[in-house]
C-alpha cells in the first residue's frame, strides 16, 4: 500500500520532469521564432559557439534580444505561477492571484511616480521603473500585511479586505497621477499592459535572483501549506505558527511577485490559471504543486510571448493580452476533459 | 507517563468572563468526557488547552512545565486538538493529511523517514484506514474523516488528545465505533483523552471522569456516578431529569423528565 | 482591470490625436541657432543633444535611418531624405513612398518590435522622446545610436529639421524647407490676422466626443488656433487636452466647431445638433461645424501648415479669397 502511493507521486514527478523538458524545448524553439526570420541552422551554429554563417545582427538579436526576452519569460511565468499557488494557498481560494493584495496596483503607483516625476535613478542596474514597480508592490503589500496585523483578527478575511481596500485607494492615486500628467499616461499605460520587450541581461540576473528567493521561500514551505489548507485549528494543531506562516508566504510570494511585475510589467492571468493546471495534473499538494506550477507558468509565458511577437509582426501585441486569450481555452478544456472522466480537482 | 492539568485556569474575549477558576488534573489512560450547555465553553476550554488561545490567567501544565514556554512545534509533538470542522474541500489524499501529523517530529522541510512511514501505516491501520489512505478527503464520509483526524493525531504521536465533538454529526453506529475506537486507543497507548460530547449518556457509557461545565466554572468533576446527579444536570443544562442504572452495564443512565407532569 | 479600463477610455482619444507632449517651459536644447551645443569632429562623429537631454555622438552620414513617428517620417522625407529610410511604423503612411517601407511595428510604444528594428541594420534611429523611452535603453546597450524627438510647436519642427539637416549633412535642404514654411506660414498669418478684431471667431476644437474633450492652449492644436487668429474657447485650459462638460461648450456659445476627420462620422452635423443644449449654440445655428484632415491636424510636421490653411479656409474664408 505503501507503493501505491509511491506510485502516484512518482508519476507526478515523472510528469513534473516531462513539463520541465517542455520548458526547455519550448525556450530553444522560441529562440527561432520573431520578428527578424533567422534560419535555424544559423541559431544551431550560434548555439554551438560556431561563428560560421551567423551574421552580426544574427547574433546581436539572439543575443542581446531574444535570450533576455526568453529567459525573462521564464522567470516571469516561474514567480507568477509560484507566488499564485501561495496565494491560493494562504487564502485557501483558487481564485486568488499574486495580485490579490494589492501587489499590482503597489507596483502601478510606484512605476507612475517613476514616470510622473521623471526619475533617473539606476540600482543593481535596474531603471527606475524597475525598482519603483518592485519597492511599490512590496510596499504595498507590507502596508496591507500590516493593516491585517494591526487589527488583531490574524483572520485571512481581514487581509483580503484590507489588500482590497488598500488596492482601491492605490489604483484611484494612480488614475489620479494618470489623468493630471495625461502626457506621460501613455508610457504608465504601456508599463500597465506587460511586456517583456525590453528585458536585457541586467534585469533578468536581478529578476532570477529575486525570483529564486521568493520561489525558495514558498517551496520550504510546502507542507506548511498543505496543514493550512485543513483550516487554521487543523494547522495549529499540527504544531503551525499562522502569524509566522502568513508572514513567510506572503514574503515569499511577493517577493516572487515584485521580480516578474520589476521585470515584465503586469501580466494576469499567468499566476491564477498555470497554479490550476498544474493542479489538474498533480493535484494539491504543495511539494508537487509548486515545481508543476512553476512549468505550466514557464510555458504560459513562453508559448504568450512567441505568439505576442509573431502573430501580427512587425507589430507586438501586448503579452498579457494573449496568455489570458490562449490561456482560457486550454484551461476550459482541460477541465471539461477532467469532469468527464468525473474527478475534478479544486 | 504523560502529566497534564490545568490550574486556576482563566479566559475572557476582551471584558467577557468565558470561564475561571478551573483546575483539573488528568491522568494517563484515562478519558475525561467535557460536558456542558451550548455556548458554556467547552470549545473555548479545549483551544485554551491546546495554547490555541490564550488564557487571561493560570497555567496549563504539560508534563510539569508551562505550555507557555512550549513553542507550537513542541506542544504538537505531545497534544493534537480535533477541532469540530476542518477544510475539507481540498483533494489532498488520506495518506498524505496522515503523513502531516509527522511534521512536528520531522519539521516542515525534511522528507519522511522510513520509521516515519511506518508509524503513519500504523496509525492508518490502527483506525482501519488503510485501505482508504489514497481517497482523497473531499469524498469521504463523516465518520471516514473522523478517523482520519484520529490517524493524524496517531501518527502526530500525540499522549494527549483533545476532541471537540467526535460525534457531531454521525449516525448511532459510527458515533459508537468512533468514541470505541478513541477509548481503544488511550487504554492501550495509556494516552489521556478529553473529550466535549452532547450525549449524557454516551459520556458515562466511554469516559472514565466526567466534566460539568456550567457558569463559568467546572461545576464537578468526578466518576460518572458521582457526577449525574440530577441536581448538578439541572444546574449546567436548566432541565429536570432522572437518573437510572444501565439495564446491562453498571453505568448511570440519564433519562429527561417531561414538562408536563400528566405524561 | 478596472485601472486598465480607465486608462483606456483616457487615453484612447490622445492615441488618435498622436500629439507628442511635454511641458512647453521645457527648456528648449535641442539645437542653437548658432549650433555651439553641437560640435562636429570628422574623427570623433557629431556630438548632438537630443530632446531627451542626452547627448549622443553619431559618426560619419546616416544612411540606413529608421524612424519610428509619422511625423518623422514626413520630415524626413521633406528634407530629400526619404532613400535613408529603411524602417518606419505602420501609421508612417505619408509620402505614399512611406508606405512601401519595411514596418517596425505600430506606433506605439509595446506595439514596435525591437527585433524588427535591429534587423532593418539601422546607423540612426529617431524615436519619440517621451513614449519610447524605454526603447532608448535597448538600442544604447547595442550601441545603435537612438534620437529622441517630438516637436511640440512650430519652433520646435524648426529646430528638429535643423538637426536632422546637421545630422544628415543636408543642412541646405532643412534651411530652405525651414524658409518656405516661414514664408508660408507668415502668409497666412497675414491673411487670418486681416479678420478685424471684431469679426474673430470663438472656435471650439473638438478633440474626441465621450468623454467630451477640446485642445487647450499648451496644446500644438491650440498653437494652431492662435496662429489662425481664432479664439479657442478654453484657451483658459491647463491640460493639453483636457476633458471638459457639454455644458461649458453651450455657455461659451462658439461660433465654429471643428473637429478632426479622424473620428469623422461622429461629427455629422445631427449628432452635434442633437446633443441636450447645443441647439442653441451659434455653430450650431449657423451650421459652422468643420472636419480637418486628422493626419495633417495631429501630426507635428512640414504638413502642419496644410492644417493651418485648411483651419483658416474653413473659419475665415473670406481672408484667404481677399488674399490671392
Amino acid at each position: 500500500m505503501g507503493e501505491r502511493r509511491g506510485n502516484a507521486t512518482n508519476r507526478s514527478w515523472l510528469l513534473i520532469g516531462f513539463s520541465a523538458c517542455i520548458v526547455l524545448f519550448v525556450s530553444i524553439a522560441s529562440l527561432s521564432v520573431g520578428a527578424a526570420s533567422i534560419p535555424l541552422a544559423n541559431i544551431g551554429a550560434w548555439i554551438s559557439h560556431s561563428t560560421e554563417g551567423v551574421t552580426a545582427t544574427e547574433r546581436t538579436i539572439l543575443w542581446e534580444l531574444r535570450l533576455p526576452r526568453i529567459l525573462s519569460a521564464v522567470i516571469t511565468g516561474v514567480s507568477l505561477a509560484t507566488a499564485g499557488v501561495g496565494f491560493q494557498g494562504l487564502f485557501r481560494n483558487v481564485l486568488a492571484d499574486p495580485y490579490v493584495i494589492g501587489a499590482s496596483s503597489g507596483a502601478a503607483l510606484g512605476v507612475s511616480i517613476a514616470v510622473v516625476t521623471g526619475l533617473q535613478v539606476t540600482y543593481f542596474g535596474l531603471g527606475a521603473t524597475s525598482l519603483m514597480a518592485m519597492a511599490g508592490s512590496i510596499g504595498i503589500v507590507m502596508l496591507v500585511f500590516a493593516l491585517g496585523a494591526i487589527s488583531r483578527q490574524t483572520s485571512t478575511i481581514t487581509l483580503l479586505l484590507a489588500g482590497v481596500a488598500i488596492s482601491s485607494m492605490t489604483n484611484a492615486l494612480v488614475s489620479l497621477l494618470m489623468f493630471l500628467n495625461d502626457q506621460k499616461a501613455i508610457v504608465i499605460l504601456s508599463w500597465l499592459m506587460g511586456s517583456l520587450a525590453g528585458s536585457d541581461w541586467q534585469t533578468v540576473l536581478v529578476a532570477s535572483l529575486s525570483s529564486c528567493m521568493g520561489v525558495g521561500i514558498l517551496w520550504s514551505r510546502s507542507r506548511q501549506l498543505d496543514a493550512f489548507l485543513l483550516g487554521d485549528a487543523a494547522s495549529q494543531s499540527l504544531g503551525l505558527d499562522p502569524l509566522r506562516f502568513r508572514c513567510w508566504v506572503i514574503t515569499g510570494a511577493s517577493v516572487a511577485t515584485a521580480s516578474a511585475v520589476s521585470s515584465a510589467g503586469i501580466i494576469g492571468f499567468v499566476g491564477l490559471i498555470a497554479p490550476q493546471i498544474a493542479r489538474l495534473m498533480v493535484g494539491p499538494r504543495h511539494a508537487l504543486l509548486l515545481p508543476m506550477s512553476a512549468c505550466t507558468g514557464a510555458i504560459t509565458m513562453l508559448v504568450a510571448d512567441a505568439v505576442a511577437r509573431t502573430i501580427v509582426a512587425p507589430t507586438e501585441l501586448p503579452v498579457g493580452i494573449v496568455t489570458a486569450l490562449l490561456g482560457c481555452p486550454f484551461f476550459i478544456a482541460l477541465l471539461l476533459s477532467r469532469s468527464m472522466r468525473g474527478s475534478v480537482a479544486t | 507517563m504523560t502529566h497534564f492539568s490545568t490550574e486556576n485556569l482563566s479566559f475572557a474575549y476582551e471584558k467577557l468572563v468565558v470561564f475561571q477558576g478551573l483546575s483539573m488534573d488528568l491522568r494517563a489512560g484515562e478519558i475525561v468526557a467535557l460536558i456542558g450547555a451550548n455556548g458554556a465553553g467547552k470549545t473555548t476550554l479545549l483551544r485554551t488547552m491546546a495554547k490555541q488561545l490564550k488564557q487571561q490567567s493560570g497555567t496549563v501544565l504539560l508534563d510539569s512545565r508551562s505550555t507557555q514556554k512550549f513553542t507550537r512545534r513542541e506542544i504538537a509533538k505531545h497534544l493534537s486538538l480535533m477541532p469540530q470542522h476542518e477544510q475539507r474541500e481540498a483533494s489532498l489524499r488520506v495518506y498524505d493529511v496522515v503523513a502531516l501529523g509527522r511534521a512536528p517530529h520531522v519539521g516542515w522541510w525534511m522528507p519522511l523517514r522510513a520509521e516515519d512511514e511506518a508509524i503513519v501505516q500504523q496509525s492508518l491501520e490502527a483506525t482501519a484506514m488503510t485501505e482508504l489512505q489514497k481517497r482523497t478527503i473531499d469524498q469521504l464520509s463523516g465518520g471516514e474523516w473522523r478517523r482520519m483526524i484520529l490517524a493524524r493525531s496517531l501518527a502526530q504521536n500525540a499522549s494527549i488528545l483533545l476532541l471537540d465533538e467526535p460525534t457531531a454529526g454521525l449516525d448511532m453506529k459510527y458515533q459508537f465505533e468512533c468514541l470505541g475506537h478513541v477509548r481503544r486507543m488511550v487504554k492501550e497507548r495509556q494516552l489521556i483523552a478529553v473529550i466535549t460530547l452532547h450525549d449524557l449518556n454516551q459520556a458515562s457509557m466511554f469516559a472514565d471522569r466526567i466534566a460539568i461545565l456550567a457558569n463559568k466554572e467546572l461545576l464537578s468533576i468526578g466518576l460518572p456516578q458521582e457526577v449525574m446527579r440530577p441536581d448538578l444536570i439541572r444546574k449546567a443544562f436548566g432541565m429536570d431529569v432522572m437518573v437510572v442504572s444501565h439495564p446491562t452495564e453498571s453505568i448511570p443512565m440519564v433519562v429527561p423528565i417531561l414538562a408536563s407532569p400528566e405524561v | 482591470m478596472s485601472l486598465r479600463a480607465f486608462a483606456t477610455t483616457l487615453l484612447l482619444p490622445l492615441c488618435l490625436v498622436g500629439c507628442d507632449g511635454t511641458n512647453l517651459d521645457h527648456e528648449d536644447r535641442i539645437v542653437n541657432e548658432d549650433g555651439s551645443r553641437n560640435q562636429y569632429d570628422s574623427e570623433t562623429g557629431m556630438t548632438i543633444v537630443d530632446k531627451m537631454e542626452r547627448e549622443i555622438t553619431i559618426v560619419g552620414v546616416p544612411k540606413r535611418i529608421v524612424s519610428l513617428s509619422p511625423s518623422t517620417t514626413e520630415l524626413l522625407f521633406a528634407l530629400g531624405l526619404g532613400d535613408s529610410i529603411v524602417g518606419v511604423t505602420e501609421h508612417c503612411n505619408y509620402p505614399e513612398e512611406a508606405k512601401a517601407i519595411t514596418k517596425v511595428g505600430s506606433g506605439t510604444l509595446e506595439g514596435i518590435s525591437r527585433e524588427a528594428i535591429l534587423n532593418a541594420k539601422p546607423d540612426l534611429i529617431l524615436c519619440k522622446w517621451d513614449n519610447h523611452r524605454p526603447l532608448v535603453e535597448t538600442f544604447e546597450r547595442v550601441s545603435i545610436p537612438i534620437v529622441g524627438l517630438g516637436p511640440e510647436n512650430v519652433d520646435q519642427l524648426f529646430e528638429e529639421a535643423l538637426l536632422l539637416g546637421k545630422v544628415a549633412r543636408c543642412e541646405a535642404q532643412a534651411t530652405s524647407l525651414i524658409e518656405s514654411m516661414r514664408a508660408r506660414l507668415e502668409k497666412l498669418q497675414k491673411a487670418a490676422h486681416s479678420i478685424a478684431p471684431s469679426q474673430r471667431k470663438k472656435v471650439f476644437y473638438e478633440v474626441w466626443d465621450t468623454p467630451l474633450m477640446t485642445a487647450g492652449p499648451q496644446s500644438f492644436i491650440g498653437e494652431l488656433l492662435v496662429l489662425g487668429n481664432m479664439d479657442n474657447i478654453f484657451h483658459d485650459t491647463v491640460n493639453r487636452y483636457p476633458r471638459v462638460s457639454s455644458e461649458s461648450v453651450v455657455e461659451r456659445n462658439p461660433d465654429v466647431i471643428l473637429a478632426p476627420t479622424t473620428h469623422g462620422e461622429k461629427v455629422r452635423f445631427e449628432t452635434l445638433a442633437n446633443r441636450a443644449g447645443w441647439d442653441n449654440v451659434a455653430a450650431i445655428k449657423n451650421h459652422q461645424v468643420f472636419l480637418i484632415d486628422g493626419d495633417h491636424v495631429s501630426r507635428c510636421g512640414p504638413r502642419l501648415l496644410d492644417a493651418l490653411e485648411s483651419m483658416i479656409q474653413q473659419v475665415y474664408p473670406e481672408a484667404l479669397t481677399q488674399k490671392e
